[in-house]
């Protein structure tokens, strides 16, 4: 049984306490968000998925047995939605075969304080996109949220070796598109 | 062959064994080449850290527990009532299956003990003689006679005649699934006991 900082606050929300549950939503909906963002790569889905996450917690979190961290047991509900988004996203597409009219409704409602910012962002999400979509998982968790190995192995279920070839072949990628950004 | 570049990927990847790793770095002490190519992609390792450095409207998160709190309070409703919706016909069903446990079968044997009580007071020599007579007078002679003759039986049969409230209640045929549950011991004591008693 791991009992980490969140260990408390899980225990009181299971008997009880649902001000524990708004705690450990403060404390992980900016994290859950973009990591989220990071892999469907607009915030229209990202609030979606973040919304859905947020409710599947709520709702098996009773069941949650401290046999890994709570970290990355959420990571793994974000994963999984995120995923499950972006397939539906390709399917929307494909029904509908244009969708430059959504995405450029999902731009516009994004929430980035301000142009600068919003720039930024999609700097981010064009690097991201052209990562095939085991490539961006990977790269995600280990470059921005610094995770080791063995923790992402926890949350996806792959081999250590499988990880580390997809993260070195999405390393690959990102540097020839910031090196072809830079020469622009 | 690893190109220098593939080289520093990996360096930079973390994919290397230690030896691996330390073989590089002893490697890159003595070449500018790799040097300055472990830097060009550290420095846009972190200005990709830099770009995801990203304000955020504080509006967005401190709306969104009152949005999953609302979500979740309309997901309790719903169940409430798909609870209430689904209760009533699994209501409905379980009376109807205790209805026929407790109710119905009340009245059915369900031990040998109780098939040859239940044979043995409600039977007479002269239905079960009745029954054997018609069941081997029609049916069972004209079985004999080939599928065709059970054909034109069969069809001929007019349904709406057959007094469905007569021989076919009678104890003897309504115990007959359960002869299938009893042992060679219990046919033979439930068939000596038939004789004897003179009811067959």
């Amino acid at each position: 049984m791991i009992k980490d900082q969140d260990f408390e606050l899980i225990n009181r929300f299971k008997e009880g306490d649902e001000t524990a549950f708004n705690e450990l939503v403060r404390k992980y909906q900016q994290k859950i968000y973009w990591h989220a963002r990071r892999m469907v790569g607009n915030h229209m889905d990202a609030d979606e998925v973040t919304q859905e996450v947020l409710v599947v917690l709520y709702n098996k979190l009773d069941s949650f047995n401290f046999n890994s961290t709570f970290y990355t047991w959420l990571y793994r509900i974000v994963s999984t939605r995120s995923l499950n988004s972006i397939n539906r996203r390709k399917l929307k597409k494909f029904v509908f075969i244009d969708d430059e009219e959504a995405r450029e409704l999902k731009s516009n409602s994004d929430i980035a304080e301000d142009i600068d910012n919003k720039e930024k962002l999609e700097k981010l999400d064009n690097v991201l996109n052209k990562l095939p979509v085991k490539q961006r998982e990977v790269f995600i968790l280990r470059h921005f949220d610094q995770l080791s190995y063995e923790e992402i192995s926890n949350i996806t279920g792959k081999s250590v070796g499988g990880l580390k070839a997809n993260y070195f072949h999405a390393l690959k990628k990102v540097m020839e598109l910031m090196d072809n950004e830079n020469k622009q | 062959m690893k190109t220098n570049n593939e080289k520093v990927l990996a360096y930079l990847a973390d994919v290397m064994s230690e030896s691996e790793k330390t073989e590089f770095e002893k490697e890159m002490q003595n070449s500018d080449e790799l040097k300055m190519l472990v830097e060009k992609y550290s420095a846009n390792m972190d200005s990709l850290k830099t770009i995801n450095d990203v304000s955020l409207d504080e509006m967005y998160f401190a709306n969104l527990l009152p949005k999953v709190r609302t979500k979740l309070d309309e997901s309790k409703k719903s169940k409430s009532f798909n609870w209430f919706v689904t209760s009533i016909p699994a209501a409905v069903l379980s009376i109807f299956v205790l209805f026929n446990i407790f109710y119905l079968n009340t009245e059915t044997p369900q031990t040998f003990q109780q098939i040859l009580n239940k044979v043995v007071a409600e039977s007479d020599s002269g239905t079960i003689a009745q029954i054997a007579k018609d069941y081997s007078t029609t049916f069972y002679d004209d079985f004999s006679e080939g599928d065709e003759v059970i054909d034109e039986y069969l069809t001929d049969i007019d349904v709406e005649s057959i007094d469905q409230s007569s021989d076919i209640t009678h104890p003897v045929i309504d115990a007959y699934a359960y002869y299938d549950n009893l042992s060679e011991e219990e046919m033979d004591h439930l068939y000596n006991t038939l004789i004897n008693k003179k009811i067959l």
